[in-house]
C-alpha cells in the first residue's frame, strides 16, 4: 500500500485546489450578487422617493392656480395645501354653517382656513375658528362626507361650498424633500438627494413647477451603474 | 495467490468540507437574492398601485368632463336634496365610474365624479359649477327697469302690473313657486336699483364675458332684424356702443351701451353694461337690466313681463348646462386610496 500515499497527496492537492476554485467563484459570484441587489435596492428607494415627491407635488400644485394659490422661488414652492371641502347642508343652525365635509383630514381650526364660495359666485377667504361634529345637521348622506359644523370668522353670508387649507412650503433641501407648516421643516424621503443640483423652480411662465432630482448613489459608487438613473426632471402643472 | 482483501475504502475526510461550503455559498446567495427580489416584488407591488390611481383619476376626471361636455338642459337635483347620478359606466373591465351631481343653492351645483378600478382603489374628484336655472335667474330681478337710474320722459311708460300673464306668444308663468314668490307681489317696483354689481349687468349668470360670447347663438350685427313672429333667437350678443332697429326676441346681452331706435323691440331679457337709451316708439317686453343709466324717451314702453324674460331665458339653450366658474374651479382632494 506504500504506492497509495503518493496518490493521496496528488488528490488531496488536486481537492484543494478545486475547493479554493469552487470559494473562489462561489466569492465573486455572491459579491456580484450583492452588488446588484444593492443597486436593486438602492434603485427601489429612488423609485419610491421619486414617485411620493411626484405624487405630492402633482395634488398640491394641480389643483391650484399660480401666483393665487401657490407660488415658486428661491428653490421653495410656497402654497395653499388643500385638505379637503365642505358643502352647505339644507336647514343652517342658527350659529355656525352646517357642511357636509370629506377630505384627506379633518379641518383643523388651529391652522386651517377656509375658501368659500357665495350663491352668487364670489370667493371669500376665512378663518376656521371652531370645528364641531354635526350631530343635529339634517344633511344629504353622500358617501365619504360627514356633516360638520364649522365657524368662519369673517362668517360668510350665502356660503354655499369651502375648500379648507393650511399654508405650508415645500423644498428640496439637506438631502431630503421637505414640508413646512409653522418653522419646522420636516423631512418627507430620507437624505439621500444631492443638495447641490436639486431644486424646485417656476417654469412655464409661472404656471408650473419644475423639479430636479439628483440622487447620491449609495456609498458613492458611480452613478451609472445605479439600477436606476438617479436623475429625474419634470413639470408639475397648476390650474391653466 | 492469496485471498483479497476488501473493506471499506480509504476517507480522509475532505469530501463533505466541499459540498457544506458550496451550500453555504448557495445559501448566502440565496438570501442575497431574495432581498433583491422582494424589492422587485414591491416595486412592481407600489407601481401597480400607482398605475391604479393614475387609471382612477383620469377615469373620475374624464367622467366628470364627458358630463359637463354633454349634458344640457336644466339641472334635476333639488337644493338640499339627495345627490343625483348623472352618469354610470365602466372602464378597463372592471372598473366602474359614477358622476353625482348635488345642488347647493339655484344656480350652484357641485357635481363629483368617483372611479373605482378593478382592483379597489378609488379616486373622486369634484367640481363647483354654475348651472342657470331660468325662473331663479328671472328672479334676481328687483325691478322691471334696473339700472343706476332711471329717467322716464313724458309719455313714456313702465308697466309692472302684470309680470305673470301671457302676452302675444309668451304664455303665463304664474304658479311656479319661485316665480309666485317675486312677482305674484302687486308692488313689484318699475323702476330700481341694480340688484347686481354694474359690471355684471349685462351678464346672464355668473360667467365671464369671453364665455357668454362663446356660448352666444349669434351676434346682434348678425341676427335677423326681424324673426318670425313666434322664433325665438336665444342667447344673441353684442360688444360696444350698439344700435338696435329690428323686432327680437330671447336674451340680449351688450357689453356697452345700447340705443333701440323708434320702432325697434325686443321681448324677452334686455342687459347692457352701459346705458340703454329707448326712443319713441321703441317698446321691451321683458325685462331690462343697464349697468349705466336708462332713458325712456317720450313714447318708449317697457312692458314689465316675468313670462317674457323667462321664455327668452328659456329659449337661450346654450346657458341651460353645467358651467366652470371662474376662480377655483377644482375641489381636491379627496378620498385616494382603497376602498
Amino acid at each position: 500500500m506504500k504506492g497509495r500515499d503518493g496518490f493521496m497527496a496528488a488528490e488531496a492537492v488536486v481537492a484543494a485546489t478545486l475547493l479554493l476554485l469552487v470559494i473562489q467563484a462561489a466569492w465573486s459570484v455572491a459579491a456580484v450578487q450583492g452588488a446588484a441587489a444593492v443597486r436593486v435596492v438602492e434603485g427601489a428607494r429612488v423609485l419610491d422617493e421619486t414617485r411620493l415627491i411626484g405624487h405630492v407635488l402633482s395634488l398640491e400644485v394641480r389643483p391650484g392656480l399660480a401666483g393665487r394659490d401657490w407660488s415658486a422661488s428661491a428653490g421653495e414652492l410656497r402654497l395653499r395645501a388643500f385638505r379637503g371641502m365642505g358643502f352647505a347642508c339644507p336647514g343652517q343652525p342658527a350659529e355656525g354653517w352646517g357642511v357636509n365635509a370629506s377630505g384627506h383630514r379633518n379641518p383643523d381650526s388651529d391652522k386651517d382656513s377656509v375658501l368659500v364660495v357665495t350663491a352668487r359666485g364670489a370667493w371669500r377667504t376665512a378663518a376656521l375658528a371652531r370645528r364641531t361634529r354635526g350631530r343635529n345637521l339634517n344633511c344629504p348622506t353622500v358617501v365619504g362626507f360627514a356633516p360638520q359644523l364649522w365657524r368662519l370668522d369673517p362668517a360668510v353670508p350665502d356660503a354655499v361650498a369651502g375648500l379648507y387649507f393650511e399654508r405650508g412650503s415645500y423644498r428640496l433641501s439637506d438631502g431630503a424633500f421637505r414640508y413646512r407648516r409653522g418653522s419646522r421643516w420636516q423631512p418627507l424621503t430620507s437624505t439621500g438627494l444631492a443638495t447641490d443640483s436639486t431644486g424646485l423652480s417656476a417654469t412655464g411662465a409661472g404656471t408650473g413647477v419644475g423639479v430636479r432630482l439628483d440622487w447620491k448613489s449609495k456609498g458613492g459608487s458611480a452613478r451609472g451603474r445605479a439600477a436606476v438613473p438617479p436623475s429625474r426632471r419634470w413639470t408639475v402643472w397648476g390650474r391653466r | 495467490m492469496g485471498p483479497q482483501v476488501t473493506g471499506p475504502p480509504v476517507r480522509d475526510g475532505r469530501e463533505g468540507f466541499a459540498l457544506i461550503l458550496v451550500l453555504l455559498a448557495l445559501l448566502a446567495l440565496l438570501g442575497i437574492a431574495s432581498a433583491a427580489v422582494a424589492a422587485a416584488m414591491a416595486q412592481v407591488r407600489a407601481a401597480s398601485v400607482a398605475e391604479q390611481v393614475l387609471a382612477a383619476r383620469a377615469a373620475a376626471r374624464s367622467g366628470l368632463e364627458e358630463v359637463l361636455a354633454s349634458t344640457v338642459g336644466r339641472p334635476v337635483a333639488s337644493v338640499g336634496g339627495p345627490a343625483v347620478e348623472l352618469a354610470a359606466d365602466s372602464f378597463r373591465n372592471e372598473g366602474s365610474r359614477t358622476v353625482l351631481g348635488l345642488r347647493l343653492s339655484n344656480e350652484m351645483h357641485l357635481l363629483g365624479g368617483e372611479a373605482i378600478t378593478g382592483g379597489g382603489i378609488g379616486y373622486r374628484h369634484w367640481r363647483i359649477v354654475w348651472w342657470m336655472d331660468p325662473a331663479a335667474r328671472v328672479a334676481t330681478h328687483r325691478a322691471v327697469v334696473e339700472s343706476a337710474g332711471t329717467t322716464v320722459a313724458a309719455g313714456a311708460r313702465i308697466g309692472a302690473d302684470s309680470l305673470l300673464t301671457s302676452r302675444l306668444h309668451v304664455a303665463a308663468c304664474g304658479g311656479d313657486s319661485v316665480m309666485d314668490d317675486v312677482f305674484g307681489d302687486s308692488a313689484f317696483a318699475p323702476t330700481g336699483p341694480l340688484s347686481v354689481p354694474p359690471e355684471r349687468a349685462h351678464r346672464p349668470g355668473l360667467l365671464g364675458w369671453s364665455i357668454i360670447e362663446s356660448l352666444a347663438t349669434a351676434n346682434l350685427a348678425s341676427a335677423p332684424a326681424s324673426p318670425c313672429p313666434s322664433c325665438w333667437q336665444g342667447l344673441v350678443v353684442e360688444s360696444g356702443t350698439t344700435e338696435w332697429t329690428g323686432a327680437g326676441r330671447g336674451v340680449l346681452a351688450v357689453n356697452g351701451d345700447l340705443l333701440m331706435s323708434a320702432g325697434a323691440s325686443w321681448t324677452g331679457l334686455v342687459l347692457a353694461a352701459g346705458d340703454v337709451v329707448l326712443r319713441d316708439g321703441a317698446k321691451v317686453t321683458g325685462l331690462l337690466r343697464a349697468g349705466g343709466r336708462a332713458v325712456l324717451e317720450s313714447g318708449a314702453e317697457v312692458d314689465g313681463s316675468a313670462c317674457a324674460a323667462l321664455s327668452g331665458l328659456d329659449s337661450a339653450s346654450t346657458l341651460q348646462r353645467p358651467l366652470a366658474l371662474s376662480g377655483p374651479r377644482w375641489a381636491e382632494p379627496f378620498a385616494v386610496g382603497p376602498r
